[in-house]
């Protein structure tokens, strides 16, 4: 397939989900930015950032929403899970109840997307071990009952955070591969959408042909 | 103070200054600098001072002077002339941030009659219901629920306006400490709404400037009726009606950038439940946002349609230039930017929309 100029191949649309206070914001901008921010505020809403990052010697981009926690925004976040390829849902392993919400993030999830979603489940705040309320074995136990994928993160000491979001565009990926003639169909707008939103500055542009490894 | 307010923080130190010298809500009645201001500015002014010369003045000279026109021109005889063209024109201008506890105050009013004393009986009483939780009667189940809430509130609490401290008493105060308590006032006045998130913005914004109880009768009623109810019940059918009406809205006015953002995917609300929740006060850099205040709470709350507008209008040659990612990202980081604050204050007051133009755009959306 012909690499598309601005420096990426496929874009795939990933949203986060999870009660109010488990880090989805930080965890977001740890990955995309590398940094924590310790000030952060309530999300309101959605917010929305991307990275790109290599797979197979792909550049994937990963445009990540991220949504605010609060039960009664659902109703307006989920207009979100459309067309999503990918979601991870947080918890915070130090507050039980995070995790127990887990279930209805999955239901509404399910419900609410339109794709095969690859779904991951992220037990953040890893660091905080001393409060930990959910062991390990719960997360994998539910996420393998669930058939998700299972990983516990960090936002704040950076642990897993890059191995949690290239697992599972590495995921999504290889189920894109694996499904060639569904997949064929399904790249296809995606690389038109690449095409529409391409901005036509000409120095970003160069800039990004220059750290192109092709 | 916030690390992402640098760009107003020299600004805003000196805010807090001012309201040193004044007081929160003019308790002391400015009684600093008036011997002198007094008579200062009205040998230099006979006759009413056109506000445009005001916005040339550096910081605290304007502020002096705008505090002498409110106390002269609007404060002297609040009912006569709070409505009046003069009185709008000084609203454009900036309320002073030494006036402008009392001026919110007053312009929001008091239609619900709210004994500013229920207070604190209203923040004991969530205090003594989560605490009968465990009982066995038939209370017990809402008490949970309100215990819910409330715990989900102060998770929010820090995550509003870390590290603001104003002066009560002389004393510094974290607005933290009372923005939780103001919300489980309102929790207990009004539970059919119930709280949620992008209300504390607004109450810790109230608290900058006046006292809790001022500021819990000033919340109730600013949200008692308002069109932030619909977004605040997180009402999907009526939210989306309205960003349907803003896309409405931006093709009327700026019919290039709206062609521009359908091109891109761009989708009000992607912005715009961000700005109107927090009524500006998550995305404006705190002075700016203050003086867009100023308006919200004497025009009511078509001013934040306006505001969304003519910040819109103000990046309109950028925007234009830049792609999906980059469109989003300067929306949503406008904290970070250095704004012309008076050059979007004109520009809200020639959009100016009337409650009619909303309802239109909200008819035209809803027949569709």
């Amino acid at each position: 397939m012909a690499r598309i100029d601005d420096g990426y191949d496929y874009l795939y649309k990933i949203v986060l989900v999870g009660d109010s206070g488990v880090g989805k914001s930080n965890l977001l901008t740890r990955f995309t930015k590398n940094e924590f921010n310790y000030d952060s505020r309530t999300t309101i809403g959605v917010e929305f950032a991307t990275s790109i990052i290599k797979v197979e010697e792909k550049a994937i981009k990963a445009q990540i929403w991220d949504t605010a926690g609060q039960e009664r925004y659902r109703a307006i976040t989920k207009a979100y899970y459309r067309g999503a390829f990918g979601a991870l849902i947080l918890y915070d392993i130090s507050k039980k109840a995070t995790f127990e919400s887990v279930e209805r993030w999955l239901k509404e999830l399910k419900e609410n997307s339109d794709n095969d979603m690859v779904i991951m489940l992220v037990g953040n705040k890893s660091d905080l071990t001393n409060q930990r309320q959910v062991r390990t074995d719960e997360g994998k136990a539910f996420a393998s009952a669930h058939g998700l994928n299972f990983i516990e993160t960090s936002a704040l000491d950076a642990s897993n955070v890059n191995e949690a979001f290239t697992e599972i565009l590495t995921e999504i990926y290889n189920q894109k591969r694996a499904k060639p003639v569904v997949g064929d169909k399904e790249q296809a707008p995606d690389v038109e959408k690449v095409q529409n939103i391409r901005i036509t500055d000409p120095a970003k542009e160069h800039s990004k042909k220059k750290s192109c490894s092709c | 103070m916030d690390a992402e307010c640098d760009g107003s923080r020299a600004d805003f130190v000196a805010v807090l200054r001012l309201q040193l010298m004044g007081g929160v809500m003019g308790r002391d009645d400015l009684k600093r600098g008036e011997r002198k201001s007094t008579s200062f500015w009205s040998s230099l002014w006979t006759g009413k001072v056109d506000v445009k010369s005001i916005e040339q003045m550096p910081f605290v000279d304007r502020q002096e002077c705008l505090k002498e026109i409110w106390l002269s021109e609007v404060l002297s005889d609040w009912e006569k002339s709070w409505k009046s063209e003069r009185a709008r024109e000084l609203y454009y201008a900036g309320v002073p941030v030494m006036l402008r506890g009392k001026v919110w105050g007053m312009s929001i009013g008091n239609d619900l009659q709210i004994d500013p004393s229920m207070y604190s009986e209203l923040v004991q009483l969530a205090r003594d219901r989560r605490a009968q939780c465990d009982e066995d009667d038939i209370y017990a189940e809402k008490n949970r629920l309100l215990a819910k809430t409330v715990e989900h509130l102060h998770i929010d609490v820090p995550r509003t306006m870390p590290h603001l401290e104003v002066l009560q008493d002389e004393q510094p105060v974290k607005i933290s400490e009372n923005v939780g308590k103001v919300l489980e006032a309102f929790l207990m006045l009004r539970p059919d709404i119930g709280y949620s998130q992008g209300m504390l913005f607004l109450s810790s914004m109230l608290l900058l400037y006046l006292d809790p109880e001022a500021a819990f009768v000033a919340f109730t009623n600013l949200l008692d009726k308002s069109r932030l109810l619909d977004f605040y019940q997180n009402s999907a059918d009526k939210v989306e009606l309205y960003m349907n009406a803003f896309a409405q809205l931006v093709s009327e006015k700026l019919p290039k950038l709206h062609a521009h953002f359908v091109k891109l995917g761009v989708e009000p609300s992607m912005f715009l439940l961000n700005w109107l929740m927090s009524a500006y006060c998550r995305v404006l850099p705190l002075d700016l946002a203050s003086r867009v205040w100023d308006l919200f709470v004497s025009e009511g709350d078509t001013t934040l349609f306006s505001v969304a507008l003519a910040i819109l209008e103000s990046l309109q040659e950028e925007l234009l230039t830049l792609d999906f990612d980059s469109c989003l990202r300067t929306l949503s980081q406008l904290r970070k930017r250095t704004m012309d604050q008076d050059a979007l204050i004109r520009g809200i007051k020639k959009i100016r929309l009337s409650e009619k133009s909303i309802d239109d755009a909200l008819g035209k959306c809803s027949r569709k």
